[in-house]
């Protein structure tokens, strides 16, 4: 045993430094950082890959007080110890396995762990009120609910440790927000400064992430142990050399391809980018691997809770060759031994493929093994410059959602649960989370205001306005009826989930889809769900009948879709791909030569790539980083504008937004908005096109932030932010009991409140979060806005096209379109009639 | 005051009324007052308007019309929140008015009178939610479906316009309420029904050719 690694040791209780000889001889890397800072009762963040003895190192210093609190005396009454936290539930109940296994080894039969989450039973709450737990596993909603409860106050009396896991997942959230508003909440309640414990993948920076967990002004020490296992990063692409494949033949070939892979290991992770992609996947290997087919199933969020255990617990005992997912194993539980991680089509972001990655090879000195996958050529592209990125570990920076209001409106109703907080308390027991740090106390005060049932609009009419808190006597935040604390235990959280329909075939529950899929659904048609082919039998209310329907073909392709956008870094690497690639154009230098070495790409993979290169030179031209190409082709009453602007999707959306704007005070009309990550398309009407300089003047950075104001006024994107943010902040309850069921008749309709409001009270707390939701999480404004300024310097080009050219034609078969209504409807009304009967 | 003849003696107001001509009769579907109270009184904080709305403009389209009675075509309130203030306003017309009883004003005792349906000159009033017998030769009036217009243009337009389905059997008025969002009808018409959508500035007929968004998707 080295040095370094028994110091710890010594400081350990002796029955637990035994233990730890025993069992492992010595401590991981992970465990020696970090148990010093946590036997001294610092805050620390924990960043180490999976495998590395993380969950460990963090509950070493709870087993280490454990041990000396036995040694006083009995246990039983001294309450909760150790909140543990995780984004998942499947990680909770996986934590209690794990820390079940050394207590038993160490024969502390007296040491009660408890799981708690939306699950947790009636009877089981009922027992952890009597007997709380001293090693609690929960979620931030559910710790939320607990803190909010009285009658659970004494069980937190004396908590230490709050430990966090995949803390990267939860922080760019609300549901982050929440979190560290929980933390303030037990903060609060204790004698003594929590000890907080943060564990999270690579991110970067890490300072910002140690602040996330301790809060402004809170030491926090930070220990990183860097995955030493070498990662193995492949790309390919079933396109070999043909750029531009004929319809299904890529497909097919994919599916062969990686058959083959899947033969060739014991264990394949593949990751895809949507759901509905998943199932598809899942549903074609099976066909095209007959024999294995019960071998390989499908994961995601959408599948059925014991569907997706059963699932975990196969891939863990070995008994599957594959699993497809969209998002649902990027993180958590132990999925056992995994060779090959496969990511079809890009990624979008570095960390996020070293988290995939980071799955295979699942035990410390083996080897990662990732393949990219790429679908088309742009795919190809972007696969290319992602691996090499993974490879020198350039990770994006985290950005963390600053003084959501919803979620201070839920906290606020919590804390008015006890009535013992004044609203100055409450202020700044809020502005002491790191989210809340910047909060406003006029912000604080709207909230407030809007919770106590005032909102200015013709407030006088109602003699009762039935508010969510009170002032009390006692000059505290209070509750004024029960009903209203039990309304809010109902609704604790800020997953904004649509209504989801539960898939039945006969008695068994297949999974959940979203409403508006199945709202476009008739029966008879046909879907792929847990990789079986079904057909639609009946609806009723929120459940959707199915029958096996094995050999139809599937008739609704896909059902949902949330796509990532492209990271700040990788769109920069892409630019520079671009700009390279035409300069030995130009030069008339070999292209495919040049993708095979600097990419590390197949002889056919960097021929498709020099073939789609040197045709978009040959047919329009190569935007490089020295000017902005814009292509316009026409199309019979329709005019499509090209915006070659690489910045990723959600930049390029706040920035169509503001050229559509501008387009719209100059022209009139509005705009259909086409938009990915390499740029943005406007389809407009004849009347509506501009020349170079026209566009070009249209781009400037000046009162860029009013424009987009403006474009969102009536846009579809803050209405349909605003509904989740009238779920979360209380204002229009996700559940409600006694709700009529099927009253359909007069739906509450988040656009007209959202009318409402804009017209009677434009600066209501609530509109506000909506709009920040949209122009800062939703839309990178800040990227749009530094494109913008670049803009400025460059020369544009305008190109006529005569046919897409291949560069935009990713962006013309894309179906994420928003229409964006610009104009004043009345305008738009007056032009429609004119339409229909100017000439009559 | 912009009124369109939807049918021979029917007119519809861009305020979202059917004014019955011959009978010197307004009729108003789906008021729904006291939306955002009784949403409030079950926890939904709604922001508290529309009432105050919903009066002012049934009080213009009296002075405009200068109507003999006044025919409210069921659901005139929302639930129990809005019916004190419902009934004031009621209680204190000046006209003769009739409450023809939607599913919203179950076991609502309103000032005045209150019936299952009416029959007014050639037409058959009802609210909508019940199949009644259909009363033989006249044109049955309901409400209780909010329909609407929804136009896209294929570039960028995307409008909801509240909207009557027209026929010579059968008319489905729009909803009153400010609140109502409205249900898009553009692929629920029948053969001989026409949809006459409604703007503040304009109420016209939808040819059929507009119904579909010529878009592609």
């Amino acid at each position: 045993m080295s040095r370094a690694a028994a110091a710890p040791l010594i400081d350990l209780h002796p029955s637990l430094a035994a233990w730890v000889s025993r069992r492992f001889g010595q401590l991981a890397p992970a465990q020696v950082a970090t148990l010093p800072h946590l036997l001294a009762g610092r805050s620390t963040l924990l960043s180490s890959p999976t495998g590395s003895g993380k969950t460990l190192a963090a509950f070493l210093g709870v087993f280490d007080r454990l041990a000396r609190a036995r040694d006083e005396g009995p246990l039983p009454a001294r309450g909760i110890l150790a909140v543990y936290i995780s984004p998942l539930r499947a990680l909770t109940y996986d934590i209690q396995k794990n820390l079940q296994g050394p207590l038993d080894e160490l024969g502390w039969t007296d040491v009660r762990l408890g799981v708690r989450t939306g699950d947790t039973s009636l009877k089981e709450r009922a027992a952890q009120k009597r007997h709380p737990p001293h090693i609690l596993a929960t979620t931030p909603e559910s710790l939320t609910l607990l803190l909010s409860q009285p009658t659970w106050l004494a069980a937190f009396r004396h908590t230490r440790f709050f430990i966090a896991d995949e803390l990267h997942a939860l922080a760019e959230n609300k549901r982050g927000s929440l979190l560290m508003l929980a933390a303030e909440r037990l903060e609060d309640i204790v004698p003594v400064p929590l000890i907080r414990v943060g564990l999270s993948a690579t991110v970067a920076p890490l300072s910002a992430m140690a602040g996330f967990l301790t809060g402004p002004g809170r030491p926090c020490e930070i220990v990183e142990i860097k995955g030493e296992k070498p990662a193995r990063i492949e790309v390919f692409s079933p396109l070999r050399s043909d750029p531009y494949p004929p319809a299904g033949y890529g497909g097919t070939r994919l599916i062969r391809e990686l058959g083959d892979v899947i033969l060739a290991r014991r264990t394949t992770l593949i990751f895809t980018s949507t759901r509905s992609g998943a199932e598809t996947i899942g549903h074609r290997l099976k066909h095209a691997l007959p024999d294995f087919a019960a071998h390989i199933e499908v994961h995601h969020a959408s599948l059925d809770r014991s569907v997706r255990l059963e699932v975990e617990d196969r891939l863990k005992r070995g008994e599957l060759r594959a699993v497809v997912c969209s998002t649902s194993l990027e993180m958590g539980i132990d999925i056992g031994s995994i060779d090959t991680v496969i990511m079809v089509s890009a990624p979008k972001g570095v960390a996020r493929a070293l988290q995939r990655i980071g799955r295979s090879g699942h035990s410390m000195g083996e080897t990662s093994h990732g393949v990219l996958a790429a679908t088309n050529i742009n795919d190809l592209a972007e696969c290319a410059v992602t691996a090499r990125m993974i490879a020198r570990r350039e990770l994006e920076p985290v950005r963390f959602p600053e003084a959501p209001l919803d979620v201070l409106a839920q906290h606020l109703v919590g804390l008015a649960v006890f009535g013992s907080v004044t609203p100055d308390e409450a202020f700044a027991l809020t502005r002491r989370s790191q989210p809340y740090a910047t909060l406003t106390r006029d912000d604080f005060d709207r909230v407030l205001h809007y919770l106590q049932g005032g909102g200015r609009s013709l407030e006088k009419n109602y003699r009762d306005l039935f508010g969510k808190v009170i002032v009390n006597a006692e000059g505290c935040l209070a509750v004024p009826a029960p009903k209203i604390a039990r309304a809010f235990y109902q609704n604790v959280g800020t997953i904004a989930s649509e209504s989801m329909f539960t898939v039945k075939l006969g008695r068994r529950n297949l999974g959940q889809v979203e409403e508006s899929f199945m709202k476009r659904l008739r029966i008879g048609d046909v879907f792929v769900l847990n990789a079986r082919t079904v057909r639609l039998v009946e609806t009723r209310l929120l459940t959707a009948k199915v029958k096996e329907a094995s050999s139809a073909l599937p008739t609704v392709p896909r059902w949902n879709a949330n796509k990532m956008p492209l990271g700040s870094g990788l769109a920069a690497e892409v630019v520079r791909q671009r700009t390279v690639a035409a300069a030995r154009l130009a030069q008339g230098a070999d292209l495919a030569s040049w993708f095979r070495s600097e990419y590390d790409l197949t002889t056919p993979n960097a021929n498709a790539l020099a073939r789609h290169f040197s045709l978009q030179a040959r047919f329009s031209v190569i935007p490089t980083v020295d000017f902005v190409l814009v292509e316009v082709h026409r199309e019979r009453e329709v005019v499509n504008v090209f915006f070659h602007t690489l910045i990723g999707r959600s930049a390029n959306d706040a920035l169509s937004r503001i050229i559509a704007q501008r387009l719209q005070a100059t022209t009139g009309g509005n705009a259909l908005v086409t938009i990915d990550d390499y740029g943005f398309l406007l389809a407009l009407k004849p009347f509506q096109i501009l020349d170079a300089e026209g566009w070009r003047a249209l781009a400037h950075r000046n009162d860029a932030e009013a424009d987009l104001a403006t474009a969102l006024t009536e846009s579809q994107l803050v209405k349909s932010q605003f509904r989740s943010v009238a779920q979360t902040g209380l204002m229009v309850p996700r559940r409600v009991q006694g709700e009529e069921r099927g009253a359909r008749a007069l739906q509450w309709s988040s656009e007209i409140i959202f009318e409402v409001l804009r017209r009677h009270e434009p600066d209501h707390p609530l509109l506000r979060e909506a709009y920040a939701e949209a122009t800062l999480r939703f839309l990178d404004t800040p990227r749009a806005l530094a494109w913008l300024d670049t803009a400025a310097t460059l020369p544009w080009r305008l190109v006529e096209l005569d046919r897409v050219s291949p560069f935009a034609f990713g962006l013309y078969v894309s179906k994420i379109r928003e229409t964006m209504t610009l104009e004043d409807p009345e305008t738009t009304i007056e032009r429609l009639f004119h339409d229909m009967y100017g000439n009559v | 005051m912009i009124v369109a003849e939807v049918s021979p003696g029917l007119h519809l107001d861009s305020r979202r009324a059917l004014w019955i001509a011959g009978e010197g009769a307004l009729v108003v579907a789906d008021a729904h007052w006291g939306y955002a109270a009784t949403h409030r009184a079950a926890g939904n904080l709604l922001p508290v308007w529309g009432d105050e709305q919903l009066e002012s403009t049934l009080d213009a389209l009296f002075a405009d019309h200068a109507p003999a009675q006044v025919i409210f075509l069921g659901d005139v309130v929302h639930g129990r929140a809005g019916r004190t203030r419902a009934a004031a306003y009621l209680s204190a017309l000046a006209l003769p008015a009739t409450i023809l009883r939607g599913n919203h004003d179950r076991d609502w005792i309103p000032p005045g009178t209150i019936l299952p349906s009416l029959a007014v000159g050639g037409c058959f009033l009802h609210h909508g939610d019940q199949p009644l017998p259909p009363n033989a030769g006249k044109i049955e009036i309901v409400g209780h479906h909010h329909p609407a217009y929804l136009h896209r243009d294929g570039a960028g337009s995307r409008l909801k316009l509240p909207a009557a389905v027209v026929s010579s059997r059968r008319v489905v008025l729009p909803a009153f309420s400010p609140w109502a969002a409205g249900t898009p009808w553009n692929g629920r018409l029948a053969a001989d029904e026409t949809l006459w959508a409604v703007a503040s500035r304009r109420v016209f007929p939808v040819p059929p050719d507009r119904l579909f968004s010529s878009a592609r998707w």
